[in-house]
């Protein structure tokens, strides 16, 4: 991934002009969380474009405060409604009558005079209310719950998405880019002779970048490491994420001089020196 | 009350439609906004209407506004200002009307254009007008006024790798007046 490349594109622009795509906007929100150059490139630019839009600000008539602020007052007392509204739907306050108590005992009065058939009826009435209101809120809320729970789900799905949306750019990026010196390490003859994987090494900005063709998967317990070796001695270069090994593209460890790359099956975490006898794949510069 | 120069007190009152917040954002966001709104209807009824419906907007959907995302709250606000005023001004003029005032302007102002002005001697809107008048044409053409590129190159006429690369020239010069964050 050339940063500066990227930069040059003018996606950025385009992100804060808002004349980018709702991808190309994703796109540009992944990669600004990479990498921190695009991030303080966008976090730059659009603090100049405020400040620009400040230094040509226009004032608007004063009035204008006053007939915005009464229609937001207005959406306000809307929303109020609204919420109200919706909490009775809902069921959970209730139905709640205080009358004062004067009211109450003439009111209780009446209904006494009368028979008690009235009462009754009045009761099962409201028990019916109260059970028919119970019910709609527990279904109301289990279904509330699951379109929450299938939210998360799919948002989770985009985000891994997202992800190897981005990785994918990344690869193409390095493989694209002509700084990238491609690395073959072909599998040992004696060891695993399928198995080949590829080294993208930038020599300037010296990022090593590593591309699996075909390595067995590991046990559980076991982890690839990638090896420079730089002038008779190997260097570390990190671990290999077991995770989707076979199609796997992944930043290691950057390395400024090397003549050749190899892979070894260690134990998870890595080791200090390679085994040797576990050597998989190698390959010169 | 809370400090709302500090732009995350600010956000998260908004988000609780918290009004002395609302005003806040008023008194120091509808000036650089309506500036913005006016290039593009250039009329004061029109401008008027337009930062309404952009307050009422931010009030609306202030709580889709997720900082964490890579956009600041300025850039945010200023593309709803900039859809509700293209919205208002016919979008089928835009392109028409822009390539006469960009031929207009890049042709009156090149020959006062003055590349080295100290910084200290001047304020900031000279500063401003020290950025090569194309260049700031082309800031208002993709910025505030949110043409795409290609719009662009249609309006100045000229290639779009030209277009992409003064539109970066642009910001590298803006970038220098405003100095960074």
């Amino acid at each position: 991934m050339n940063i500066a490349e990227y930069i040059a594109s003018g996606i950025l622009e385009q992100y804060v002009s808002g004349t980018a795509s709702p991808q190309e906007m994703r796109e540009v929100e992944c990669m600004s969380h990479i990498y921190p150059e695009i991030k303080l490139e966008l976090v730059e630019m659009q603090n100049a474009l405020e400040a620009l839009a400040i230094s040509e600000a226009k004032t608007p008539p004063t009035f204008l405060k006053n007939v915005i602020f009464t229609a937001l007052n207005e959406l306000q007392n809307e929303d109020a409604a609204e919420i109200s509204k919706e909490a009775i739907q809902d069921g959970n306050t209730g139905l709640r009558m205080e009358l004062p108590p004067v009211e109450k005992e003439q009111l209780t009065a009446t209904i006494f005079n009368r028979s008690d058939t009235y009462l009754k009826v009045a009761a099962s009435i409201l028990l019916l209310i109260s059970v028919g209101l119970g019910v709609y809120s527990i279904a109301t809320n289990s279904k509330l719950n699951s379109t929450r729970s299938e939210l998360a789900l799919a948002r989770n799905e985009i985000k891994a998405k997202e992800q190897i949306i981005v990785a994918r750019g990344e690869q193409i990026a390095v493989v694209s880019n002509l700084n990238f010196k491609p690395v073959l390490m072909k599998g040992i003859e004696t060891k695993s002779p399928e198995s080949a994987a590829t080294i993208y090494w930038n020599t300037i900005s010296q990022e090593v970048y590593i591309s699996i063709a075909s390595l067995p998967r590991p046990t559980d317990d076991k982890q690839y490491q990638l090896w420079a070796i730089a002038d008779g001695k190997p260097v570390d270069l990190g671990m290999i994420d077991s995770k989707n090994i076979a199609e796997s593209f992944q930043k290691m460890k950057a390395i400024g001089n090397a003549q050749a790359f190899a892979i070894t099956l260690e134990k998870k975490g890595g080791v200090p020196q390679p085994t040797m006898t576990e050597m998989y794949v190698m390959g010169g510069v | 009350m809370k400090d709302f120069s500090i732009i995350s007190n600010l956000i998260f009152a908004l988000k609780q439609k918290d009004e002395a917040a609302f005003s806040f954002l008023y008194d120091h966001y509808s000036a650089a906004l309506y500036g913005i709104v006016f290039k593009i209807v250039n009329n004061e009824n029109d401008a008027n209407d337009v930062l309404q419906d952009v307050f009422v907007n931010i009030w609306k959907n202030i709580e889709t506004y997720n900082e964490d995302k890579g956009g600041s709250l300025f850039t945010w606000m200023l593309n709803i200002a900039r859809n509700k005023a293209i919205d208002i001004y016919r979008q089928k003029n835009r392109i028409a009307e822009n390539q006469k005032e960009f031929q207009r302007v890049s042709i009156s102002n090149e020959s006062l254009y003055v590349h080295s002005i100290k910084v200290n001697t001047i304020g900031v809107n000279k500063l401003v007008d020290s950025i090569k008048p194309e260049l700031k044409q082309l800031i208002d053409l993709h910025y505030y006024k949110g043409f795409t590129h290609q719009e662009i190159a249609e309006i100045t006429n000229m290639p779009l790798g030209t277009v992409k690369t003064k539109i970066r020239t642009a910001m590298t010069q803006l970038k220098n007046v405003f100095g960074t964050s």
